[in-house]
């Protein structure tokens, strides 16, 4: 006795079910998502101010981050007893970065005393090409 | 004599697994990918862009309090009070540089709504300063 019945399970040709169209879709979906998207850092830890700014934030240019905890990272690195030096280093490593500037990314969440010691440095060092990164209001 | 060989039989490759490749690269994409871009405020690039709390004459001053309050020619006024609004628009014609920072206890996302709104006045040469204590 056959268990399998041939007639009730066919086996699927894909050319009959015209299928190619949804793969061609679904390769036109994969390609808009890797070229339009940038993979979030999931970094919960800095939720930037809001603003009304239509400026799109440079990519470039020397980033700093202050986070929630008040910790202050200068390339990911934690430069918080050291900001001054390390700000000076940055700048110096590279005169392109002089035209660029400086881009301070603050949780909107701190105290403005938060960024006292960076305010600090960046008038002592006289930097002059400062942007606060924000994010667009919802 | 043979002349022609039989035809050689093309091996039947499944669609199967590329295709389950393809939605998972897809998925991955989907959920990992963000589409707004970070927004940034400039400060000033006529002037350093940082300065003292300790203002001269002729730069204006504006500290913020809260949400919606500021301090300016000693005075508390609401950011969005016809007052401020007037004294905003006679820096802009003055073309007066506005010092801006923030009273101690006050958030950052007041100080940068502070900053926002003169940008949106039309102010463009601001700087900023150190947390003020007292008034």
């Amino acid at each position: 006795m056959s268990l399998r019945n041939s007639k009730s399970t066919p086996s699927v040709d894909f050319s009959d079910l015209g299928i190619l169209p949804l793969i061609n879709v679904v390769f036109l979906l994969l390609m808009f998502f890797m070229i339009a998207g940038t993979i979030s850092s999931q970094d919960r830890s800095l939720e930037l101010p809001t603003s009304s700014s239509e400026e799109a934030q440079a990519r470039n240019g020397i980033q700093l981050e202050i986070v929630e905890s008040g910790v202050v990272l200068l390339n990911g690195e934690n430069i918080a007893t050291e900001i001054h030096t390390q700000l000076q280093q940055a700048f110096r490593s590279s005169e392109s970065t002089e035209q660029q500037g400086l881009v301070v990314r603050i949780s909107k969440d701190l105290e403005v005393g938060a960024l006292d010691d960076v305010l600090i440095a960046i008038r002592d060092l006289n930097i002059k090409t400062v942007q606060i990164a924000t994010q667009a209001r919802p | 004599m043979l002349l022609s060989k039989p035809a050689a039989k093309t091996p039947n490759i499944s669609l199967t697994p590329l295709v389950d490749v393809v939605f998972i690269l897809l998925l991955f994409f989907m959920l990992t990918s963000v589409f707004e871009s970070s927004r940034q405020i400039p400060l000033s690039s006529k002037s350093p862009a940082v300065s003292s709390a300790n203002a001269p004459k002729e730069r204006a001053q504006v500290i913020a309090l809260g949400e919606d309050s500021v301090w300016v020619n000693g005075q508390a006024l609401s950011l969005h009070s016809s007052e401020f609004e007037a004294l905003a628009l006679r820096w802009k014609q003055e073309d007066k540089p506005v010092a801006v920072g923030g009273k101690t206890g006050a958030k950052i996302q007041h100080l940068i709504s502070l900053i926002d709104h003169l940008h949106s006045i039309g102010l463009r040469n601001i700087n900023v300063f150190e947390s003020v204590e007292q008034l």
